[in-house]
């Protein structure tokens, strides 16, 4: 296996324009949900979370997380990407995040990293790296920041 | 169950089951759903039961609804949203006053209806750390029908009131003594 195929991220669609990155082997599936159930007393970006081979994955629509607006409320079916990351205790975790397309490989080398500092304000505190690839950069998204934290802690980062 | 679980001269085939599930209620609260021990439902009675506050300067006045009369005392009416906020007045699905108790503190919450689960079997989740907010009054959740029900009690729903500024003044004990 070569170096660059070890670096390829996946990018995930999360609205018409913006694709966020997540390390090629935190991709885990990706699947229509049919019915997905809400928890009340939260953010709409995390309220939603679906029935998955017996378990309960929460997901996020990191659009809604990072634009503070609502997406077109809906109960149809949506695309998620399922992810495993690992959480605090250094278990293996699943979550799942909202897509708006298909996501793609894509190969990264080295030389194309970019400083997180150098990312829009609302990527800084989701991402852990980043890179820039045909003139775009893409956050690659700190998954257990994301799904190991409490709403109240991940917005108080903001 | 191991042997200590038993009491002693205690046939095991009588005695309780370790943790055994309190038989619980459904309250549909229109935008959000809940599993309540049935112990801590005191009474139902309908919406038009609700009376406005009277001390309307009261920080509990702010916060409630109104209040409701029951066995010679007044307790307060809360009505929450979607996203477990106090609102002042009820919204137009709410038509049952659900009265609960949790020690000697007595509150009603406003809710569309209350109803008895037909089975005790569904399947329980712990809340993901990314849905979890100490607003929410329940920490692990039932899915039935597609639908997630927290399972919560009249003092989770009081710690949720606290953490929203309410305090829930202790009653007589006779007041409570309802239908348990």
């Amino acid at each position: 296996m070569s170096s660059s195929s070890e670096l390829g991220a996946w990018l995930l669609p999360i609205d018409q324009t913006t694709a966020v990155a997540i390390g090629r082997y935190e991709l885990k599936y990706i699947e229509y949900v049919k019915a997905s159930v809400r928890l009340p007393g939260l953010p709409s970006y995390c309220e939603q979370g679906f029935l998955w081979r017996n378990r309960f994955v929460p997901a996020l629509d990191i659009h809604e997380l990072v634009s503070h607006r609502r997406s077109r409320p809906t109960d149809e079916e949506r695309l998620a990407a399922i992810i495993a990351y690992e959480n605090s205790a250094g278990e293996v975790d699943m979550g799942a995040i909202f897509l708006r397309g298909i996501p793609r490989l894509l190969p990264v080398r080295p030389d194309q990293s970019v400083a997180v500092a150098e990312l829009e304000t609302s990527w800084q505190l989701l991402a852990h790296a980043a890179f820039e690839d045909q003139s775009t950069r893409y956050p690659v998204l700190d998954l257990r920041a994301l799904f190991d934290r409490t709403p109240a802690d991940l917005l108080a980062m903001h | 169950m191991s042997m200590t679980d038993v009491l002693a001269g205690e046939s095991p085939s009588l005695a309780p089951p370790a943790t055994a599930a309190p038989e619980r209620v459904r309250l549909d609260g229109g935008e959000f759903g809940l599993l309540l021990p049935a112990a801590d439902v005191v009474t139902l009675m309908p919406g038009n039961r609700l009376s406005a506050p009277t001390d309307t300067a009261s920080s509990l006045a702010a916060q409630s609804c109104g209040y409701l009369e029951y066995g010679q005392q007044r307790y307060p009416v809360f009505c929450l949203n979607k996203a477990l906020q106090l609102q002042s007045r009820l919204e137009p699905c709410h038509q049952v006053l659900v009265l609960l108790r949790h020690q000697q503190q007595g509150f009603a919450l406003a809710c569309r209806s209350l109803t008895k689960l037909e089975t005790q079997d569904y399947p329980v989740y712990p809340v993901p750390r990314s849905m979890s907010s100490r607003k929410q009054p329940f920490s692990r959740f039932a899915l039935i029908g597609e639908v997630a029900l927290g399972l919560s009690s009249a003092a989770d729903l009081l710690k949720l009131l606290q953490v929203r500024g309410v305090q829930v003044r202790e009653q007589n004990s006779h007041a409570l003594q309802g239908a348990g």
